[in-house]
């Protein structure tokens, strides 16, 4: 077990360097173990996803700051490597944002990601958006620096400003936002690939490309992105969707044809699975404690 | 019966009912036991008691009906929850009324703040048009209509402040054409006020919100039923006079150490026991553990405190 504070420091150092990070998007204890063992070295917790997860509805501002920490908090446990979390607006203020990093600093995320929409948010990828005004934002953005005890616990802010305002004034966001102190800036949902140059020759902080299959942005490559400039790419809904479908193939299966046994292909086996979420682990845990079983 | 079934037919009599503020199971417990009908949540209470912050929006939905649900099972009278703005859009207030239900209330009120709210005697309060806030009550009251009708919709404005009397007035009348329960016009400022809104909305089930020292004259319980207000809310006396409580008795104890002078203030162990019921531990106990169990652990002796 790595501490938070280490895990936070390797983030930072890792985005220091030239190659693309690739954050695969996760929203439960499982999905995150999957990331990881697939050697990855950081992962992020969409809030699309968790919303899925977690009420069984879309993402459109119905989770509470409580329980965003509380998975995020989750997630950072089952993993040692960085967690990159989305928090939403911030849920309220600044003054709520201070709360909210507090909650996620102690949660033990590595980054964590403020969006400028007003509240309640939706999908960067769906309409109906509404933001806030920059000198609303930076002050959120002011606010979540000041409120962190970890120095590098990294502030990511987003700007959802594109889609209806623009790329030049969303880039210009952007800058405000580097200006008030984000670690990492997130411009969401360009439509161009000329869009997605324009952004990576615009800031000196880490960029982020966000990837949803069949979203609004060109859907490239990390090696594509990296040349393109991007430090760091998230692929926040993959695992999400390939979980909805694996689910949905074995289950429509089960009930037509009365047994999982033509989907096996498509299913871990026991040994997998267990070998998967540490069993072996737990194992050796209790013959080094000597439970008694 | 459900709570707010309870609540519901009791809404229907003429007497007032005398609904003190609570912020969790030990309030409530407390209230209960001296003799009170029903209970009103205090958000304003609750953010005191989970953050040791001002009132000012930091409480989640989360927080929030994790504590209505503490205080609702600790009792066996309705309790109304304090949803302040629903925790966001209509959407959010119609999930905010699920959760409470869920939680045991027997209805909520739900104002018209813009987010993050504020207690409603601060200053520096906003508020979101009523249009919005028609689309919030009435997805508040589509959303119980399946799960529990006879939940209490009550619509709270905090309008006086920031867009003066009148306007708050009107806002209340055009929630009770939309079929809210209860009207709860915040802050009132003047005897002149409380009067007017009795008669204004005559027939119309009111709260009143007394707060020591809070902008709303403090008139008598007994004035403010024969005025016609229905659930009439001392939402902080629990919370002052518990934090008032401890003070005294805490620096007592820092200057003097801990002695029999403050017994009179303070309820002690003996007593205490009846406050968390344990005597019904007790009785549970000879209930469903073996007799063997209770003589090894009791050796005769009839109660878990003698």
């Amino acid at each position: 077990m790595k501490s938070s504070n280490d895990i936070r420091r390797k983030l930072r150092e890792r985005l220091a360097a030239d190659e693309i990070l690739v954050a695969p998007g996760v929203h439960d204890g499982l999905t995150a173990k999957i990331v990881e063992q697939e050697g990855f070295e950081a992962l992020y917790m969409t809030g699309y996803g968790t919303s899925a997860s977690m009420l069984g509805k879309p993402d459109v501002g119905l989770l509470t700051l409580t329980e965003m920490a509380a998975r995020a908090s989750r997630l950072a446990d089952c993993v040692d490597i960085p967690l990159i979390a989305d928090a939403d607006t911030g849920y309220g203020n600044a003054v709520n944002v201070m709360r909210t990093v507090r909650e996620y600093e102690k949660a033990g995320v590595a980054c964590i990601q403020l969006e400028d929409q007003v509240a309640p948010k939706k999908c960067g990828h769906m309409t109906g958006r509404e933001i806030i005004s920059t000198e609303e934002m930076t002050g959120k953005i002011k606010a979540a620096c000041d409120s962190r005890q970890d120095d590098n616990l990294m502030i990511m802010a987003r700007t959802d400003a594109r889609t209806t305002c623009g790329i030049e004034e969303a880039i210009e966001r952007g800058r405000a936002y580097e200006e008030a102190g984000a670690d990492i800036i997130f411009i969401e949902s360009p439509e161009s690939k000329e869009e997605m140059k324009k952004i990576t020759s615009a800031f000196s902080v880490p960029v982020l490309a966000n990837m949803v299959e069949h979203g609004r942005t060109p859907f490239l490559n990390t090696a594509e992105l990296q040349n393109i400039g991007y430090d760091l790419v998230i692929f926040p809904v993959s695992a999400t969707y390939a979980i909805a479908k694996a689910v949905q193939e074995v289950m429509r299966a089960l009930k037509t044809t009365g047994s999982t046994e033509s989907m096996k292909n498509l299913m871990l086996d026991f040994q997998d699975f267990n070998q998967l979420i540490g069993l072996p682990v737990i194992r050796s845990m209790e013959t080094h404690y000597s439970t008694g079983r | 019966m459900r709570k707010s079934k309870v609540l519901r037919d009791r809404l229907k009599e003429e007497k007032a009912i005398v609904a003190p503020g609570v912020y969790d199971a030990l309030s409530a417990r407390i209230c209960e036991m001296v003799g009170f009908e029903a209970l009103q949540h205090s958000g304003y209470g609750t953010a005191a008691v989970t953050l040791g912050q001002p009132d000012v929006g930091l409480l989640t939905l989360s927080e929030m009906t994790a504590q209505v649900r503490s205080i609702a099972r600790a009792v066996n009278i309705p309790v109304v929850g304090d949803s302040d703005n629903g925790f966001g859009n209509a959407l959010n207030a119609s999930r905010t009324v699920e959760e409470y239900i869920n939680a045991g209330a027997a209805g909520l009120f739900m104002e018209d703040q813009v987010a993050p709210k504020r207690c409603g005697h601060m200053e520096g309060k906003q508020v979101i048009p009523f249009e919005e806030m028609a689309g919030k009550l009435r997805a508040a009251m589509d959303t119980k209509k399946d799960i529990d009708p006879d939940f209490v919709v009550i619509y709270r404005t905090d309008a006086i402040a920031v867009k003066g009397y009148d306007d708050a007035l009107d806002r209340a009348k055009r929630a009770v054409d939309l079929g809210v329960d209860m009207i709860f016009i915040e802050a009132l400022e003047t005897r002149e006020e409380i009067e007017r809104t009795a008669e204004e909305l005559k027939g119309v089930p009111l709260m009143l919100n007394l707060i020591e020292g809070g902008k709303t004259p403090l008139i008598p319980l007994t004035e403010a039923e024969e005025m016609g207000y229905k659930w009439i809310v001392p939402a902080l006396s629990t919370l002052y006079s518990a934090a008032k409580g401890m003070f005294d008795v805490m620096s007592e104890i820092k200057e003097n150490g801990v002695s029999a002078k403050y017994m009179d203030r303070l309820i002690p162990f003996r007593e205490f026991t009846k406050v968390v019921h344990l005597d019904a531990v007790r009785e549970k106990e000879e209930c469903y553990l073996p007799k063997c169990v209770i003589e090894a652990k009791y050796h005769g002796k009839a109660r878990i405190v003698d």
